[in-house]
Protein backbone atom coordinates (compact mmCIF):
# COMPACT_ATOMS: atom_id res chain seq x y z
CA UNK A 1 0.00 0.00 0.00
CA UNK A 2 1.84 3.45 -0.70
CA UNK A 3 2.28 5.80 1.63
CA UNK A 4 0.80 8.56 -0.79
CA UNK A 5 -1.72 7.85 -3.72
CA UNK A 6 -3.57 10.98 -4.98
CA UNK A 7 -5.75 10.31 -8.04
CA UNK A 8 -7.05 13.13 -10.84
CA UNK A 9 -7.04 15.60 -7.75
CA UNK A 10 -8.22 19.06 -8.32
CA UNK A 11 -8.94 22.17 -6.08
CA UNK A 12 -9.80 25.36 -7.17
CA UNK A 13 -10.64 28.25 -4.81
CA UNK A 14 -12.99 30.13 -7.14
CA UNK A 15 -14.48 27.68 -9.42
CA UNK A 16 -12.96 28.83 -12.68
CA UNK A 17 -8.90 29.01 -11.82
CA UNK A 18 -7.63 25.59 -10.78
CA UNK A 19 -4.72 25.96 -8.05
CA UNK A 20 -4.47 21.57 -8.42
CA UNK A 21 -5.55 20.32 -11.77
CA UNK A 22 -5.73 16.69 -12.05
CA UNK A 23 -2.71 15.68 -9.92
CA UNK A 24 -1.41 11.96 -9.76
CA UNK A 25 1.12 10.60 -8.23
CA UNK A 26 1.77 7.63 -6.10
CA UNK A 27 4.66 6.77 -3.35
CA UNK A 28 5.87 4.70 -1.01
CA UNK A 29 8.50 7.44 -0.06
CA UNK A 30 11.26 4.73 0.16
CA UNK A 31 13.86 6.92 1.64
CA UNK A 32 11.37 8.79 4.14
CA UNK A 33 11.45 12.14 2.78
CA UNK A 34 9.34 13.54 0.09
CA UNK A 35 9.97 17.80 -0.60
CA UNK A 36 7.85 19.10 -2.63
CA UNK A 37 9.14 22.05 -4.62
CA UNK A 38 7.45 24.55 -7.26
CA UNK A 39 7.84 28.36 -7.66
CA UNK A 40 5.26 30.52 -5.43
CA UNK A 41 1.30 30.06 -6.28
CA UNK A 42 2.09 26.72 -8.03
CA UNK A 43 -0.02 24.40 -5.77
CA UNK A 44 2.11 23.33 -2.92
CA UNK A 45 0.52 24.40 0.12
CA UNK A 46 -3.12 23.67 -1.10
CA UNK A 47 -1.81 19.99 -1.94
CA UNK A 48 -0.67 20.08 1.77
CA UNK A 49 -4.03 21.29 3.00
CA UNK A 50 -5.82 18.71 1.41
CA UNK A 51 -3.52 15.55 2.56
CA UNK A 52 -3.46 17.02 5.87
CA UNK A 53 -7.24 17.11 5.60
CA UNK A 54 -7.62 20.36 5.49
CA UNK A 55 -9.03 21.10 2.73
CA UNK A 56 -12.06 18.72 0.76
CA UNK A 57 -10.76 17.91 -2.50
CA UNK A 58 -13.48 18.96 -5.11
CA UNK A 59 -12.40 16.18 -7.61
CA UNK A 60 -10.03 13.22 -7.50
CA UNK A 61 -9.00 11.12 -3.96
CA UNK A 62 -6.01 11.69 -2.14
CA UNK A 63 -5.13 8.49 0.00
CA UNK A 64 -2.17 8.28 3.19
CA UNK A 65 -1.36 5.02 4.08
CA UNK A 66 -4.71 3.99 2.67
CA UNK A 67 -7.05 6.09 4.13
CA UNK A 68 -8.80 8.28 1.87
CA UNK A 69 -8.49 12.28 3.18
CA UNK A 70 -12.14 12.61 3.11
CA UNK A 71 -13.57 9.37 4.53
CA UNK A 72 -11.21 8.71 7.49
CA UNK A 73 -9.76 12.13 8.08
CA UNK A 74 -10.47 11.67 11.94
CA UNK A 75 -7.84 8.58 11.48
CA UNK A 76 -5.55 10.24 9.33
CA UNK A 77 -5.20 13.18 12.00
CA UNK A 78 -3.90 11.07 14.31
CA UNK A 79 -1.15 9.99 12.08
CA UNK A 80 0.10 12.93 10.86
CA UNK A 81 1.61 16.34 12.08
CA UNK A 82 2.10 19.56 10.23
CA UNK A 83 3.89 22.44 10.86
CA UNK A 84 2.94 25.06 8.87
CA UNK A 85 4.40 28.19 7.22
CA UNK A 86 2.54 30.66 9.87
CA UNK A 87 3.24 30.95 13.65
CA UNK A 88 0.38 28.72 14.44
CA UNK A 89 1.12 29.22 18.16
CA UNK A 90 -0.48 30.96 21.10
CA UNK A 91 1.48 33.82 21.91
CA UNK A 92 0.38 34.50 25.12
CA UNK A 93 1.30 30.98 26.86
CA UNK A 94 4.71 29.77 27.24
CA UNK A 95 6.39 27.13 24.96
CA UNK A 96 5.32 24.86 27.75
CA UNK A 97 2.09 25.31 27.76
CA UNK A 98 1.46 25.54 23.88
CA UNK A 99 2.89 22.10 23.77
CA UNK A 100 1.50 20.72 26.83
CA UNK A 101 -1.58 21.53 25.30
CA UNK A 102 -1.11 20.08 21.70
CA UNK A 103 -0.30 16.90 23.41
CA UNK A 104 -3.15 16.61 25.41
CA UNK A 105 -5.20 17.29 22.55
CA UNK A 106 -3.38 14.59 20.24
CA UNK A 107 -4.46 12.17 23.09
CA UNK A 108 -0.66 11.52 24.66
CA UNK A 109 -1.43 9.76 27.91
CA UNK A 110 -0.73 11.97 30.93
CA UNK A 111 1.88 9.73 32.19
CA UNK A 112 4.41 9.77 29.08
CA UNK A 113 3.66 13.51 28.13
CA UNK A 114 5.32 15.01 30.94
CA UNK A 115 8.30 12.71 29.73
CA UNK A 116 7.96 13.84 26.15
CA UNK A 117 7.19 17.45 26.64
CA UNK A 118 10.72 17.38 28.45
CA UNK A 119 12.46 15.07 25.65
CA UNK A 120 11.52 17.55 22.56
CA UNK A 121 12.24 20.42 24.36
CA UNK A 122 15.76 19.47 25.50
CA UNK A 123 16.17 17.99 21.51
CA UNK A 124 14.85 21.47 20.09
CA UNK A 125 17.40 23.27 22.51
CA UNK A 126 14.50 25.21 24.34
CA UNK A 127 15.07 23.72 27.74
CA UNK A 128 16.18 27.47 28.97
CA UNK A 129 13.09 29.14 27.07
CA UNK A 130 10.45 26.92 27.78
CA UNK A 131 8.66 28.95 30.40
CA UNK A 132 9.31 32.27 28.75
CA UNK A 133 5.37 33.42 26.36
CA UNK A 134 6.08 32.91 22.30
CA UNK A 135 5.46 36.49 22.21
CA UNK A 136 9.21 37.10 24.03
CA UNK A 137 10.80 34.72 21.29
CA UNK A 138 12.57 35.07 18.53
CA UNK A 139 11.43 34.22 14.84
CA UNK A 140 14.14 31.62 15.21
CA UNK A 141 13.23 30.16 18.60
CA UNK A 142 9.29 30.28 17.74
CA UNK A 143 9.82 28.19 14.84
CA UNK A 144 11.89 25.97 16.56
CA UNK A 145 8.48 25.77 18.83
CA UNK A 146 6.57 25.14 16.09
CA UNK A 147 8.33 21.90 14.70
CA UNK A 148 9.11 20.61 18.62
CA UNK A 149 5.12 20.36 18.18
CA UNK A 150 5.27 18.70 15.28
CA UNK A 151 7.55 16.18 16.50
CA UNK A 152 5.57 16.02 20.12
CA UNK A 153 3.62 12.78 19.10
CA UNK A 154 5.66 9.27 18.27
CA UNK A 155 2.13 8.27 17.00
CA UNK A 156 2.53 10.73 14.10
CA UNK A 157 4.08 8.91 11.43
CA UNK A 158 3.93 11.23 8.38
CA UNK A 159 5.10 14.61 8.91
CA UNK A 160 4.24 17.30 6.81
CA UNK A 161 6.62 20.68 7.19
CA UNK A 162 6.15 23.64 5.08
CA UNK A 163 9.21 25.24 5.12
CA UNK A 164 11.30 23.04 7.23
CA UNK A 165 13.94 26.01 8.38
CA UNK A 166 12.94 29.21 7.53
CA UNK A 167 14.15 31.62 9.70
CA UNK A 168 16.21 29.35 11.77
CA UNK A 169 19.95 30.13 12.47
CA UNK A 170 22.63 27.49 11.11
CA UNK A 171 22.43 25.34 14.93
CA UNK A 172 18.60 25.27 14.16
CA UNK A 173 18.77 24.27 11.08
CA UNK A 174 21.42 21.56 11.96
CA UNK A 175 19.50 20.20 14.68
CA UNK A 176 16.53 19.75 12.30
CA UNK A 177 17.90 18.61 9.26
CA UNK A 178 19.90 15.70 11.55
CA UNK A 179 16.52 14.84 12.86
CA UNK A 180 14.78 14.84 10.06
CA UNK A 181 17.14 12.42 8.65
CA UNK A 182 17.30 10.06 11.92
CA UNK A 183 13.51 9.69 12.66
CA UNK A 184 13.50 9.42 8.34
CA UNK A 185 15.48 5.78 8.92
CA UNK A 186 13.28 5.10 11.99
CA UNK A 187 10.32 4.45 10.19
CA UNK A 188 8.69 8.37 9.85
CA UNK A 189 7.40 9.91 6.71
CA UNK A 190 8.36 13.68 6.13
CA UNK A 191 6.81 15.97 3.25
CA UNK A 192 8.48 19.24 2.93
CA UNK A 193 7.46 21.96 1.15
CA UNK A 194 10.62 23.81 0.41
CA UNK A 195 12.54 25.87 -2.08
CA UNK A 196 15.65 25.96 0.06
CA UNK A 197 17.54 23.94 -2.23
CA UNK A 198 20.37 23.51 0.08
CA UNK A 199 17.73 22.01 1.76
CA UNK A 200 16.45 19.75 -0.77
CA UNK A 201 19.57 18.84 -1.45
CA UNK A 202 20.68 17.52 2.08
CA UNK A 203 17.58 16.13 3.30
CA UNK A 204 15.64 14.80 0.28
CA UNK A 205 15.97 11.72 -2.38
CA UNK A 206 12.86 12.38 -4.35
CA UNK A 207 11.18 14.73 -5.49
CA UNK A 208 8.52 16.46 -6.96
CA UNK A 209 7.86 19.51 -8.54
CA UNK A 210 4.31 21.58 -9.06
CA UNK A 211 3.90 24.09 -11.60
CA UNK A 212 0.39 26.01 -11.99
CA UNK A 213 -1.32 23.03 -10.37
CA UNK A 214 -0.02 20.20 -11.89
CA UNK A 215 2.82 17.66 -10.99
CA UNK A 216 5.77 18.14 -14.16
CA UNK A 217 8.05 16.46 -12.48
CA UNK A 218 8.16 13.01 -10.14
CA UNK A 219 12.23 12.10 -9.48
CA UNK A 220 14.60 10.91 -7.50
CA UNK A 221 17.52 14.01 -6.79
CA UNK A 222 20.42 12.01 -8.35
CA UNK A 223 18.33 11.42 -11.57
CA UNK A 224 17.33 15.50 -11.35
CA UNK A 225 20.84 16.08 -10.91
CA UNK A 226 21.88 14.23 -14.10
CA UNK A 227 19.08 15.61 -15.84
CA UNK A 228 18.25 19.21 -14.91
CA UNK A 229 21.69 20.25 -12.54
CA UNK A 230 24.67 18.19 -13.45
CA UNK A 231 26.25 19.34 -16.33
CA UNK A 232 29.95 21.62 -16.04
CA UNK A 233 30.45 24.66 -17.47
CA UNK A 234 33.86 25.42 -18.47
CA UNK A 235 34.58 29.33 -19.44
CA UNK A 236 38.36 29.91 -20.76
CA UNK A 237 39.70 33.28 -19.78
CA UNK A 238 41.20 34.06 -22.90
CA UNK A 239 38.98 33.02 -26.88
CA UNK A 240 40.61 29.68 -28.19
CA UNK A 241 42.28 29.67 -31.38
CA UNK A 242 40.62 28.03 -34.10
CA UNK A 243 42.76 24.92 -34.47
CA UNK A 244 42.50 24.59 -30.39
CA UNK A 245 38.76 24.80 -30.74
CA UNK A 246 38.05 22.02 -33.75
CA UNK A 247 40.81 19.79 -31.85
CA UNK A 248 38.57 20.30 -28.55
CA UNK A 249 35.56 19.74 -30.56
CA UNK A 250 36.33 16.81 -32.05
CA UNK A 251 37.61 15.14 -28.84
CA UNK A 252 34.86 15.91 -26.98
CA UNK A 253 32.33 14.63 -29.84
CA UNK A 254 34.61 11.09 -30.08
CA UNK A 255 34.06 10.30 -26.27
CA UNK A 256 30.35 11.98 -25.98
CA UNK A 257 31.64 13.98 -23.26
CA UNK A 258 30.03 17.62 -24.21
CA UNK A 259 29.95 20.57 -26.56
CA UNK A 260 31.91 23.56 -27.16
CA UNK A 261 29.31 27.14 -26.84
CA UNK A 262 30.85 30.46 -28.70
CA UNK A 263 34.65 30.51 -28.24
CA UNK A 264 35.63 30.09 -24.61
CA UNK A 265 33.23 27.82 -23.20
CA UNK A 266 33.00 24.33 -22.92
CA UNK A 267 29.36 22.41 -21.49
CA UNK A 268 30.07 18.97 -20.12
CA UNK A 269 27.73 16.52 -19.50
CA UNK A 270 29.21 15.91 -15.60
CA UNK A 271 31.96 15.73 -13.32
CA UNK A 272 33.55 12.64 -14.87
CA UNK A 273 33.39 14.58 -18.32
CA UNK A 274 35.25 17.38 -16.62
CA UNK A 275 38.42 15.23 -15.41
CA UNK A 276 38.52 13.66 -18.91
CA UNK A 277 38.94 17.38 -19.98
CA UNK A 278 41.55 18.06 -17.57
CA UNK A 279 43.83 15.45 -18.33
CA UNK A 280 43.50 16.01 -22.33
CA UNK A 281 44.05 19.71 -21.88
CA UNK A 282 47.30 18.68 -19.48
CA UNK A 283 48.09 16.34 -22.47
CA UNK A 284 48.46 18.82 -25.26
CA UNK A 285 50.56 21.78 -22.76
CA UNK A 286 47.42 23.73 -22.12
CA UNK A 287 47.80 25.99 -18.80
CA UNK A 288 44.45 24.81 -17.27
CA UNK A 289 45.04 27.58 -14.37
CA UNK A 290 43.41 29.85 -17.57
CA UNK A 291 39.74 28.31 -16.94
CA UNK A 292 37.07 28.74 -14.46
CA UNK A 293 34.80 26.13 -13.91
CA UNK A 294 30.93 26.52 -12.58
CA UNK A 295 29.36 23.16 -11.67
CA UNK A 296 24.90 23.63 -12.27
CA UNK A 297 23.58 23.73 -8.91
CA UNK A 298 19.97 22.52 -8.12
CA UNK A 299 19.01 26.18 -8.06
CA UNK A 300 20.24 26.08 -11.90
CA UNK A 301 17.96 22.65 -12.71
CA UNK A 302 14.62 24.68 -10.91
CA UNK A 303 15.26 27.97 -13.43
CA UNK A 304 16.36 25.56 -16.39
CA UNK A 305 13.10 23.16 -15.67
CA UNK A 306 10.22 26.11 -15.00
CA UNK A 307 12.37 28.19 -18.16
CA UNK A 308 11.61 25.33 -20.64
CA UNK A 309 7.78 24.77 -19.63
CA UNK A 310 7.14 28.38 -19.76
CA UNK A 311 8.89 28.10 -23.12
CA UNK B 1 -8.61 13.91 27.99
CA UNK B 2 -8.82 16.36 25.20
CA UNK B 3 -11.83 18.38 26.54
CA UNK B 4 -9.28 19.24 29.62
CA UNK B 5 -6.72 19.97 26.96
CA UNK B 6 -9.05 23.56 25.95
CA UNK B 7 -9.93 23.30 29.34
CA UNK B 8 -6.14 23.82 30.33
CA UNK B 9 -5.47 26.37 27.60
CA UNK B 10 -8.34 28.64 28.57
CA UNK B 11 -7.36 28.28 32.20
CA UNK B 12 -3.79 29.31 31.18
CA UNK B 13 -4.85 31.94 29.45
CA UNK B 14 -6.42 33.17 32.17
CA UNK B 15 -3.66 32.99 34.45
CA UNK B 16 -1.43 34.46 32.12
CA UNK B 17 -3.79 37.77 31.68
CA UNK B 18 -4.17 37.88 35.43
CA UNK B 19 -4.71 41.87 35.40
CA UNK B 20 -8.14 40.71 33.09
CA UNK B 21 -8.99 37.92 35.63
CA UNK B 22 -9.03 40.51 38.58
CA UNK B 23 -10.79 43.38 36.27
CA UNK B 24 -13.63 40.93 35.84
CA UNK B 25 -13.72 41.13 39.81
CA UNK B 26 -13.17 44.23 40.20
CA UNK B 27 -15.62 46.06 37.49
CA UNK B 28 -18.99 44.78 39.18
CA UNK B 29 -17.76 46.18 42.32
CA UNK B 30 -16.62 49.30 41.13
CA UNK B 31 -20.46 50.16 39.36
CA UNK B 32 -21.36 48.82 42.51
CA UNK B 33 -19.47 51.39 45.09
CA UNK B 34 -19.37 54.13 42.43
CA UNK B 35 -22.85 53.92 40.66
CA UNK B 36 -24.95 52.72 42.49
CA UNK B 37 -23.91 54.16 45.99
CA UNK B 38 -23.90 57.44 44.66
CA UNK B 39 -27.74 56.82 43.47
CA UNK B 40 -28.50 55.14 46.86
CA UNK B 41 -29.63 57.91 48.71
CA UNK B 42 -31.64 59.75 46.47
CA UNK B 43 -33.90 56.74 45.04
CA UNK B 44 -36.54 54.15 46.36
CA UNK B 45 -37.85 51.53 45.04
CA UNK B 46 -41.16 49.48 45.24
CA UNK B 47 -40.38 45.95 43.65
CA UNK B 48 -43.34 44.08 43.35
CA UNK B 49 -44.87 45.10 46.32
CA UNK B 50 -41.99 45.48 48.41
CA UNK B 51 -39.58 48.73 48.99
CA UNK B 52 -35.96 47.32 49.04
CA UNK B 53 -32.84 49.53 49.16
CA UNK B 54 -31.52 50.59 45.59
CA UNK B 55 -28.42 48.69 45.99
CA UNK B 56 -29.88 45.74 46.30
CA UNK B 57 -32.21 46.44 43.34
CA UNK B 58 -28.79 46.92 41.48
CA UNK B 59 -26.94 43.91 42.47
CA UNK B 60 -28.85 41.47 40.51
CA UNK B 61 -28.23 44.09 37.02
CA UNK B 62 -24.47 44.16 38.25
CA UNK B 63 -24.07 41.20 37.79
CA UNK B 64 -25.52 40.56 34.64
CA UNK B 65 -23.66 43.30 33.21
CA UNK B 66 -20.13 41.32 34.16
CA UNK B 67 -21.67 38.34 32.43
CA UNK B 68 -22.26 40.33 29.68
CA UNK B 69 -18.36 41.76 30.03
CA UNK B 70 -17.83 38.27 29.11
CA UNK B 71 -18.84 38.87 25.15
CA UNK B 72 -15.68 40.87 24.46
CA UNK B 73 -13.10 38.99 26.38
CA UNK B 74 -14.40 35.81 24.33
CA UNK B 75 -14.45 37.86 21.21
CA UNK B 76 -10.75 38.48 21.62
CA UNK B 77 -9.77 35.81 22.07
CA UNK B 78 -11.35 33.64 19.12
CA UNK B 79 -10.90 36.22 17.22
CA UNK B 80 -6.90 35.68 17.85
CA UNK B 81 -7.36 31.79 17.50
CA UNK B 82 -8.34 32.29 14.30
CA UNK B 83 -5.74 34.77 13.07
CA UNK B 84 -2.95 32.81 14.75
CA UNK B 85 -4.62 29.57 13.03
CA UNK B 86 -5.25 27.84 16.90
CA UNK B 87 -8.57 26.67 16.12
CA UNK B 88 -6.87 24.66 12.76
CA UNK B 89 -3.90 23.22 14.70
CA UNK B 90 -5.95 22.16 17.35
CA UNK B 91 -9.10 20.15 15.17
CA UNK B 92 -5.95 18.80 12.73
CA UNK B 93 -4.30 17.68 15.92
CA UNK B 94 -7.86 15.59 16.53
CA UNK B 95 -9.50 18.31 18.93
CA UNK B 96 -13.29 18.80 18.19
CA UNK B 97 -15.15 22.35 17.59
CA UNK B 98 -17.73 21.32 20.43
CA UNK B 99 -15.01 20.51 22.73
CA UNK B 100 -13.08 24.31 21.99
CA UNK B 101 -16.58 25.96 22.23
CA UNK B 102 -17.55 23.84 24.74
CA UNK B 103 -14.11 24.77 27.55
CA UNK B 104 -14.49 28.41 26.89
CA UNK B 105 -18.11 28.36 28.22
CA UNK B 106 -17.09 26.18 31.05
CA UNK B 107 -13.93 27.86 32.13
CA UNK B 108 -15.55 31.50 31.41
CA UNK B 109 -18.96 30.65 33.33
CA UNK B 110 -16.56 29.09 35.74
CA UNK B 111 -15.67 32.75 36.27
CA UNK B 112 -18.57 34.37 36.26
CA UNK B 113 -20.12 32.26 38.83
CA UNK B 114 -17.39 33.17 41.31
CA UNK B 115 -17.51 36.85 40.54
CA UNK B 116 -21.38 36.41 40.97
CA UNK B 117 -21.36 34.14 44.39
CA UNK B 118 -18.83 36.87 45.45
CA UNK B 119 -21.78 39.66 44.57
CA UNK B 120 -24.00 37.52 46.54
CA UNK B 121 -22.13 37.03 49.22
CA UNK B 122 -21.43 41.07 49.35
CA UNK B 123 -24.97 41.30 48.78
CA UNK B 124 -25.94 38.83 51.94
CA UNK B 125 -23.38 40.41 54.31
CA UNK B 126 -24.22 44.25 53.66
CA UNK B 127 -27.59 44.35 52.27
CA UNK B 128 -29.85 41.93 53.79
CA UNK B 129 -30.10 39.71 50.84
CA UNK B 130 -31.55 36.48 51.78
CA UNK B 131 -31.62 33.39 49.12
CA UNK B 132 -32.79 30.01 49.69
CA UNK B 133 -31.02 27.18 48.75
CA UNK B 134 -33.20 26.33 46.17
CA UNK B 135 -33.19 29.47 44.80
CA UNK B 136 -29.00 29.16 44.67
CA UNK B 137 -29.28 26.82 42.53
CA UNK B 138 -31.87 28.06 40.22
CA UNK B 139 -29.24 31.45 40.34
CA UNK B 140 -26.37 29.17 39.13
CA UNK B 141 -28.02 27.46 36.42
CA UNK B 142 -28.95 31.07 35.31
CA UNK B 143 -25.76 32.18 35.00
CA UNK B 144 -24.61 29.97 33.32
CA UNK B 145 -27.47 29.87 30.65
CA UNK B 146 -26.66 33.36 30.30
CA UNK B 147 -23.45 33.35 30.38
CA UNK B 148 -23.55 30.57 27.25
CA UNK B 149 -25.42 33.38 25.50
CA UNK B 150 -22.84 35.67 25.93
CA UNK B 151 -20.10 33.46 24.96
CA UNK B 152 -21.64 32.44 21.95
CA UNK B 153 -22.14 36.42 20.68
CA UNK B 154 -18.14 36.40 21.88
CA UNK B 155 -17.36 33.71 19.75
CA UNK B 156 -19.77 34.53 16.56
CA UNK B 157 -18.29 38.14 16.37
CA UNK B 158 -14.55 37.11 17.36
CA UNK B 159 -15.05 34.85 13.49
CA UNK B 160 -16.81 36.78 11.86
CA UNK B 161 -15.63 40.54 12.14
CA UNK B 162 -11.96 40.16 11.08
CA UNK B 163 -10.82 43.74 11.87
CA UNK B 164 -9.49 43.99 15.01
CA UNK B 165 -10.70 48.00 14.88
CA UNK B 166 -14.11 47.21 13.73
CA UNK B 167 -14.59 44.67 16.57
CA UNK B 168 -13.44 47.28 19.23
CA UNK B 169 -15.73 50.02 17.34
CA UNK B 170 -18.92 47.56 17.67
CA UNK B 171 -18.12 47.06 21.59
CA UNK B 172 -17.67 50.53 22.30
CA UNK B 173 -21.07 51.36 20.31
CA UNK B 174 -23.09 48.81 21.26
CA UNK B 175 -21.94 48.60 25.24
CA UNK B 176 -24.07 51.43 26.40
CA UNK B 177 -26.93 50.88 24.53
CA UNK B 178 -27.22 47.48 26.34
CA UNK B 179 -26.46 48.14 29.30
CA UNK B 180 -28.58 51.11 30.01
CA UNK B 181 -31.47 49.98 27.87
CA UNK B 182 -31.58 47.15 30.09
CA UNK B 183 -33.48 47.50 33.08
CA UNK B 184 -30.01 47.65 35.55
CA UNK B 185 -30.23 50.95 37.17
CA UNK B 186 -34.03 52.11 37.16
CA UNK B 187 -37.04 49.97 37.64
CA UNK B 188 -38.38 47.86 35.11
CA UNK B 189 -40.81 49.39 33.32
CA UNK B 190 -40.00 53.32 34.34
CA UNK B 191 -37.95 54.10 31.18
CA UNK B 192 -39.33 56.04 28.48
CA UNK B 193 -41.10 54.94 25.89
CA UNK B 194 -38.58 54.00 22.95
CA UNK B 195 -36.14 52.76 25.80
CA UNK B 196 -38.67 50.25 26.71
CA UNK B 197 -38.93 49.45 23.08
CA UNK B 198 -35.28 49.17 23.04
CA UNK B 199 -35.09 47.18 25.94
CA UNK B 200 -37.15 44.99 24.98
CA UNK B 201 -34.90 43.93 21.52
CA UNK B 202 -32.24 43.75 24.18
CA UNK B 203 -31.40 39.94 25.47
CA UNK B 204 -29.32 41.12 28.53
CA UNK B 205 -33.00 43.04 29.49
CA UNK B 206 -33.87 39.06 29.66
CA UNK B 207 -30.74 38.37 31.72
CA UNK B 208 -31.68 41.40 34.04
CA UNK B 209 -34.91 40.41 34.84
CA UNK B 210 -34.35 36.82 34.83
CA UNK B 211 -31.80 36.82 37.85
CA UNK B 212 -33.53 39.60 39.49
CA UNK B 213 -36.52 37.64 39.84
CA UNK B 214 -34.74 34.63 41.10
CA UNK B 215 -32.54 36.18 43.64
CA UNK B 216 -34.70 38.43 44.78
CA UNK B 217 -38.32 36.88 44.56
CA UNK B 218 -37.06 33.20 44.84
CA UNK B 219 -38.26 32.61 41.21
CA UNK B 220 -39.31 32.87 37.76
CA UNK B 221 -41.76 31.84 35.33
CA UNK B 222 -41.13 28.75 33.40
CA UNK B 223 -41.28 30.26 29.91
CA UNK B 224 -38.95 33.07 30.91
CA UNK B 225 -36.57 29.96 31.48
CA UNK B 226 -37.83 28.39 28.24
CA UNK B 227 -37.16 31.62 26.35
CA UNK B 228 -33.73 31.90 27.77
CA UNK B 229 -32.50 28.19 27.23
CA UNK B 230 -33.47 28.35 23.64
CA UNK B 231 -31.73 31.94 22.90
CA UNK B 232 -28.42 30.65 25.08
CA UNK B 233 -28.66 27.42 23.26
CA UNK B 234 -29.86 28.68 19.35
CA UNK B 235 -26.72 30.96 20.12
CA UNK B 236 -24.20 28.26 20.99
CA UNK B 237 -25.17 26.17 17.87
CA UNK B 238 -24.94 29.43 15.70
CA UNK B 239 -21.39 29.81 17.13
CA UNK B 240 -21.02 26.37 16.00
CA UNK B 241 -21.69 26.62 12.71
CA UNK B 242 -20.03 29.59 12.10
CA UNK B 243 -16.41 28.56 13.70
CA UNK B 244 -16.90 25.31 11.37
CA UNK B 245 -16.28 28.05 8.55
CA UNK B 246 -12.58 28.60 9.50
CA UNK B 247 -12.17 25.10 11.18
CA UNK B 248 -10.41 22.43 8.74
CA UNK B 249 -13.44 21.00 6.02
Amino acid sequence: MPVLEISNLSFSYDGKNYALNGINLSTDIPSGILSILGPNGAGKTTLVNILTTTFRPQKGTAKIFGLDVVKDKKKIRGMISLCAQDLELDVLLSVRTNLKFYGMIRGIPKNELEKRLDDIIDMFGLTEHQHKRVLELSGGLRRRTQLARAFLDPRSRLIFIDEPTLGLDPIGKKITWDLIREMSKEGYYFILTTNDMAEVESLSDEIVFIHKGKIILHTTLREFKHVYAGKVMVTFKKELSPQLIEMLSNYLKRNNLGKIIGKDTVELEDKSAFYELLLFLRDIGFDITQIVVKEETLLDGFIKLIGGIEK
Amino acid sequence: MRLYGFIYREISLKKEAIGGFISQFVTPLMYFLFFAFSLSRTVNFEYHGNTISYLLYVLPGIIAIQIFYSYPIVSSTTFNDVRFGIIRTSLLGGGSLSGYILAKILVESSVVILVSLFLVFIGILFLKLSISLTALLQFITYLVISTMFWISVGIVTGVKIRGELTRNMIFTLLNLPIIFTAPVFYLEGSAPTWIQILGRINPLTYHVVGLRGILLLGGIPITFWAVSIVLGISLVILSIKLTSEVAPK
